[in-house]
């Protein structure tokens, strides 16, 4: 670095600015309601595709024999990528698209590829995604909102349910919460798990690798999570402990 | 599984900016909060007022929240903060024209603890930096922004190759011919 760049880093550290101004809270106020735009197309292609790569083995299995060759529509011979009759993934939808939950699909394929037995309430979602990573091992129910259902103030869903395979390290519900969120162990279906309601938190499991991870809650609203073998399954909509329960306990 | 209360100032921006696309708005204000400084004075340094740095910064804070889809995951947040702020606010100073511009001032150079420089050798010191100073502002904007960037902000050639738009190689041969227009400024003899 040359004698007139040393001294203009010295001059830069000197300079004198105006005060910074504290502009977070009209930012936030000028974003609230607004959520990111969704993807660009090229990436949404880019997902599906990896998407399609992760279901290719699976509709192998189910329709073996029926393939088509996409090689030559994507102009890459190199990458093995073939494309299935009928794709799984779906455009993402009204109600859950613009969350980034991952990449739309049917329920049906669904629980073909999480490899895991999903649970699914009486109330049929309208939109299902499986997470883009880590592949298929996490499914999000997306129900719009409805009578008994209200619209969330942040993602404007009715009720979203989320399903992972993962472990309960020891001390499970630590009666580490903060001010405003209250939890108290419920029982769903004979299985245990843990109403949370109040401010938003995140909770710290096990997942099937030993990894202890965390998870935010999507929702300001409130949380069932119970536990269903090694999968846990969360609830998490703006309604009462009773209602939240009788759906947990309406899951087949 | 333990439920803990979330503590955002303590996550990593690649987590702020998953919960914020995911519409969490509270996560969205800690990474404002987070670089609302090098931001705003990136804005200030190209509209060298107070009030259009701020809205250019709020600006820029609003657009890239809507443009959170594009952003690739686990790139470096700041750099892309920057780049919409330079860009917001290169747009107001020309549509606006550049208006009571304020001329950039530096404190005086803190002199060493063990320095034994002369109150001359101070004078001549600072008068040097003045000129530095106001030879840098009769710059072209393209010269000044370059400059600003690099060493104002402190920014190393990489990011301010990417707050700028440009490929490394541009940036440094850019970079090169303005301190290049900058010596002849200052009367010095143009160096390689």
């Amino acid at each position: 670095m040359s004698e007139l760049e040393r001294t203009l880093e010295g001059l830069g550290r000197d300079l004198e600015y105006p005060p910074v101004p504290d502009i977070a809270a009209a930012v936030a106020q000028r974003v609230r309601g607004r959520r990111p735009v969704r993807l660009p197309a090229r990436r949404i292609l880019a997902i599906a595709f990896a998407a399609l790569s992760l279901v290719v083995g699976a509709a192998f299995a189910a329709a073996p024999g029926v393939r088509h060759s996409v090689l030559d529509w994507l102009g890459v011979r190199s990458v093995h990528i073939e494309r299935v009759p009928k794709l799984p993934a779906l455009r993402p939808g009204p109600v859950g698209g613009d969350l980034g939950l991952g990449t739309r699909t049917t329920l049906a394929a669904a629980r073909s590829h999480v490899g895991f037995p999903m649970l699914v309430p009486a109330l049929a979602p309208d939109e299902v995604y499986l997470a883009s990573a880590p592949a298929g091992r996490r499914v999000m129910l997306v129900y719009a909102p409805r009578a008994g259902l209200p619209r969330a103030p942040e993602t404007h869903v009715g009720m979203l349910v989320t399903e992972f395979r993962g472990d309960q390290p020891a001390g499970f519900l630590d009666k580490t919460l903060g001010p405003g969120t209250t939890a108290e162990p419920v029982s769903v279906n004979g299985e245990p798990g843990v109403w949370i309601a109040g401010r938003p938190h995140e909770i710290v499991y096990r997942d099937s690798n030993g990894n202890v991870d965390t998870d935010t809650l999507r929702l300001a609203g409130n949380t069932l999570i119970w536990r269903h073998g090694d999968v846990l399954v969360r609830i998490e909509a703006g309604v009462s402990k009773g209602a939240a329960l009788r759906i947990a306990r309406s899951t087949r | 599984m333990v439920v803990r209360p979330l503590n955002l100032d303590e996550l990593a921006d690649g987590e702020l900016v998953e919960r914020a696309r995911r519409g969490d708005v509270s996560a969205y204000e800690q990474i404002v909060e987070r670089y609302r400084e090098p931001v705003f004075r990136a804005a200030y340094l190209v509209t060298r007022s107070s009030a259009d740095a701020e809205e250019a910064a709020q600006d820029a804070f609003v657009k890239t929240y809507r443009a959170l889809g594009r952003f690739r995951t686990g790139a470096p947040l700041r750099p892309w903060l920057m780049r919409i702020a330079v860009n917001e606010s290169r747009n107001r100073v020309r549509s606006a024209g550049r208006r009571d511009a304020l001329a950039l001032r530096a404190a005086a150079e803190r002199p060493p603890e063990d320095s034994d420089q002369s109150p001359e050798a101070a004078l001549l010191a600072a008068e040097r930096r003045h000129e530095l100073l106001a030879a840098v502002e009769r710059l072209r904007e393209e010269d000044q922004l370059v400059i600003a960037c690099r060493y104002f902000l402190g920014l190393s050639e990489a990011e301010a190759a990417q707050v700028l738009g440009w490929r490394a190689g541009t940036l440094k041969s850019r970079l090169s011919r303005a301190l290049g227009r900058l010596r002849s400024e200052l009367g010095e003899e143009a160096r390689p």
